[in-house]
C-alpha cells in the first residue's frame, strides 16, 4: 500500500498567515535614522569631497604650471625637457578626465537597478585596468626615453658630472627612482583592481545567473 | 451627525500609500533638500531595516546608513521620476550596500552582539509581554534573514517591505518570474532556519 501523507489542512492558508506574521514582525521595528544627523553627515562628507577634489585639481594645476614655466619662461629649454613636460601634461589631462568621468558614471548608476549598477561597476573596473595598461605603456616610453636621454645628458655634461657626482646620482637616480615607484604603485593597483573585478564577477554570477 | 461634522472640520491625513503617490508626482519639481528630507521621512524606517539585513555590526550599520544617505543625496540630482521614489530609494540602498560588501570582502568576522541596546518603555504588563514576544520574533526573523544567501535576502527583504513583485523586479533588474522563484525559495529557507532556531 502506498504510504502518502496528505498535506496539512489549509497549508496554503497557513503559509499566507505565516508570511503576514513575518511581515508584521519585520515592520514592528519602526525606528528611523535621525534626519538631522543624516543631513549633517551629508553636508560634512560633501565638504570633504569638495576639498579633496580641489586639492587634486590644485595639485594638477601646479604640476602643469611648473611645466608651462619650464617650457615658456625658461629660454634655454632643451628638447628632452619639452618632450617630458608635454608628455606629463597630456598624461595628467587624461588622468583628470578619467577621474571626473568615473565619478560621474558611478553617481548616475546608483539610481539604476542592482544588475545595471554591478555591470556599471564592472565596466568601470575594466576601464581602470585599461587605463593602467596605458599608464604602463607610457611609463615604458618614459623609461626608454630616459635610457637614451640620461647617457646623452651625461656625455654632453661629463665635466660637470665628474666635478659634482652627487648631482648625477640625485638627478638620474631620482628619475629612475620615480619610475620604479610608479611601476610598483601600478602593480599594486592592478592587483587590487583584479581582485575587485573578480569579486564583482562572483557577485554578478551569484545574483544574476543560474 | 456631530461626528460627521467633526470629520469634515478636521480632514484625516492621507494613508501612506496615497502620500507616496503624491510624492512621486511632486518629487521632480522640488529642490534636492526637500526631496532628500521627504525620502528619509517616508522610507527612513525601511532603510534601517534593510541595512540590518546586510550587516550585524552596529557600527557598520551606522556607516552604511550614512553611505546610503550620501548616495541618495548625490543620486537625487539624476532622479527624473521615471520610477517611483520608493523604487529609486531602494535601488540606491541595495546598490550602496552591495558596493560596501564588495569593498569589505575581506573584512573581520562579525562578533558584535546583535541589537542589544533597547529603549526603555513604560507599558502595562500584558503589553510588555506582547511587545517582548514581538521583539523576540523580530530578532529571530532578522537573524534568519541575515543568514539567507544574498540573492534570496534581497528579494525577501523587499517583499517584507510589501513591495509588489513588479517593483522588486524593477529595483533589482530581474524578471518578475525570477522574483517569484527567488521569493519562494527564500521563504522556504527562512522557514527552515527559523525552525532550527526554535529547536
Amino acid at each position: 500500500m502506498k504510504d502518502s501523507t496528505p498535506p496539512p489542512k489549509g497549508s496554503e492558508h497557513n503559509q499566507v498567515q505565516e508570511w503576514s506574521e513575518w511581515t508584521q514582525a519585520w515592520k514592528s521595528d519602526e525606528s528611523e535614522p535621525s534626519q538631522e544627523e543624516l543631513q549633517k553627515e551629508v553636508i560634512k562628507q560633501q565638504r570633504q569631497m569638495t576639498r579633496k577634489l580641489f586639492m587634486e585639481l590644485f595639485a594638477s594645476i601646479l604640476v602643469i604650471a611648473y611645466y608651462a614655466y619650464t617650457l615658456w619662461i625658461e629660454k634655454n629649454t632643451s628638447w628632452p625637457v619639452i618632450v617630458l613636460a608635454s608628455g606629463t601634461t597630456v598624461f595628467l589631462a587624461f588622468w583628470m578626465a578619467r577621474v571626473f568621468k568615473t565619478y560621474q558614471e558611478s553617481q548616475s548608476s546608483m539610481g539604476d537597478s542592482t544588475k545595471e549598477h554591478i555591470l556599471c561597476l564592472k565596466e568601470q573596473t575594466q576601464a581602470k585596468l585599461r587605463f593602467l595598461d596605458f599608464a604602463d605603456k607610457a611609463l615604458l616610453c618614459i623609461f626608454v626615453f630616459g635610457l637614451i636621454w640620461c647617457p646623452w645628458m651625461f656625455w654632453t655634461h661629463i665635466e660637470g658630472y665628474i666635478q659634482h657626482p652627487g648631482s648625477a646620482i640625485i638627478g638620474f637616480g631620482g628619475f629612475f627612482g620615480i619610475l620604479l615607484g610608479l611601476k610598483l604603485f601600478y602593480k599594486h593597483k592592478r592587483k587590487a583592481l583584479h581582485q575587485e573585478l573578480d569579486s564583482l564577477e562572483k557577485t554578478y554570477t551569484a545574483l544574476f545567473t543560474g | 451627525m456631530l461626528q460627521y461634522a467633526k470629520t469634515i472640520d478636521k480632514p484625516m491625513p492621507p494613508p501612506k500609500k496615497e502620500r507616496q503617490d503624491l510624492t512621486k508626482e511632486r518629487m521632480v519639481n522640488r529642490n534636492r533638500q526637500q526631496q532628500f528630507a521627504e525620502a528619509i521621512e517616508l522610507y527612513g524606517a525601511s532603510l534601517r531595516r534593510l541595512v540590518r539585513s546586510y550587516t550585524k555590526d552596529q557600527e557598520e550599520q551606522k556607516d552604511l546608513e550614512q553611505d546610503i544617505a550620501m548616495a541618495l543625496w548625490k543620486a537625487l540630482v539624476h532622479f527624473k521620476g521615471d520610477c517611483s521614489l520608493r523604487t529609486f530609494v531602494f535601488r540606491i540602498a541595495h546598490n550602496c550596500s552591495i558596493s560596501k560588501i564588495l569593498r569589505k570582502r575581506s573584512s573581520r568576522p562579525q562578533h558584535t552582539p546583535f541589537d542589544e541596546t533597547q529603549e526603555a518603555t513604560t507599558t502595562t504588563e500584558a503589553n510588555a509581554e506582547q511587545q517582548l514576544d514581538m521583539k523576540q520574533r523580530q530578532q529571530q526573523l532578522i537573524h534568519a534573514v541575515q543568514s539567507l544567501p544574498l540573492k534570496y535576502r534581497q528579494v525577501v527583504t523587499l517583499a517584507l517591505e510589501e513591495l509588489p513583485h513588479a517593483e522588486i523586479a524593477e529595483v533589482l533588474g530581474i524578471s518578475i518570474s525570477n522574483v517569484a522563484v527567488r521569493l519562494n525559495r527564500g521563504k522556504e529557507q527562512l522557514r527552515t532556519i527559523l525552525r532550527k532556531e526554535r529547536i
